[in-house]
């Protein structure tokens, strides 16, 4: 990985990631494990919090609750 | 291999797709049999390589009629889609008629979920980018996104929050090879124009 200056902030470490990224595919690899490790643990969150009751309902529920419905 | 490359005027991003494209693309086979559409926001700085979560991907949609809206509202709700908004149209298309937001996940599931934002020519920052599409496509899914230059500009200027700035700084960087001073001067003036537009309101 090159790296050029010391990162001190995320912008900077936004800048070392995307020259890597812009030169090496592979680091898309990096990417894809963490997004489907995040939709993978929602949906198992929700699976579990919601068991045995109707989805919608209490997604609904759940939704207006945090102000998002 | 290199990150990405640009064939034809399209944006090719050399990855496999994730759970997120595999989402988006399902949702667009959907919709791309009633209407065109534009993808904006996080989706476009994750899409090419922004490692951030996301809960929602926002799509632009124009205002379309009840009879409309009633098809693909009920081929969604067929292609395995609920609506947090409501399970009946009539409910729903009040929303679509008074320009508000809705949002769809797959069934039994909450998150990620697709929020569609309607527009019409009032709305011109808006109805600029969707008539200015950038081809993005990732293996055989192929997608719509605004021009970049917009994208960085509208995330710089009228959203400026830390993601927004951060995702910015992404399409800046990822795309500095490829980003025109010409585009970058055309949506400015468009942005511009919004801004103006918000600090009146």
């Amino acid at each position: 990985m090159k790296i050029k200056k010391i990162p001190q902030t995320n912008l900077d470490y936004i800048e070392i990631y995307t020259e890597n990224l812009k030169e090496n595919s592979e680091f898309f690899k990096q990417q894809k494990m963490i997004i489907d490790s995040q939709i993978k643990s929602s949906r198992s969150f929700f699976n579990n919090l919601f068991k045995g009751k109707d989805f919608k309902t209490e997604a609904r529920k759940y939704l207006k609750e945090r102000g998002l419905l | 291999m290199k990150g990405y490359d640009l064939v034809d005027s399209v944006l090719i991003i050399n990855r496999d797709l994730t759970e997120l494209d595999l989402f988006v693309k399902d949702f667009l086979s959907i919709i791309e049999k009633h209407s065109d559409y534009l993808i904006v926001s996080g989706f476009v700085s994750i899409s090419t390589g922004r490692t951030r979560a996301t809960e929602d991907i926002d799509i632009l949609i124009p205002v379309m009629n009840k009879k409309k809206f009633e098809i693909l509202f009920n081929d969604l709700i067929e292609g395995g889609f609920w609506c947090y908004q409501g399970d009946f149209v009539e409910n729903i298309y009040s929303y679509v008629k008074e320009m508000q937001n809705i949002r769809f996940a797959k069934k039994e599931q909450m998150f990620p979920n697709m929020e569609m934002i309607f527009i019409d020519k009032s709305k011109k920052a808006k109805y600029y980018e969707f008539n200015n599409p950038q081809k993005v496509k990732i293996n055989d899914f192929e997608f719509k996104i605004p021009p970049l230059e917009f994208e960085i500009l509208y995330k710089e200027k009228i959203l400026t929050g830390i993601k927004d700035i951060e995702d910015a700084k992404h399409l800046r960087n990822m795309f500095k090879e490829i980003l025109s001073e010409e585009k970058f001067k055309k949506c400015q003036i468009v942005i511009g124009e919004e801004l103006e537009n918000l600090k009146m309101k």
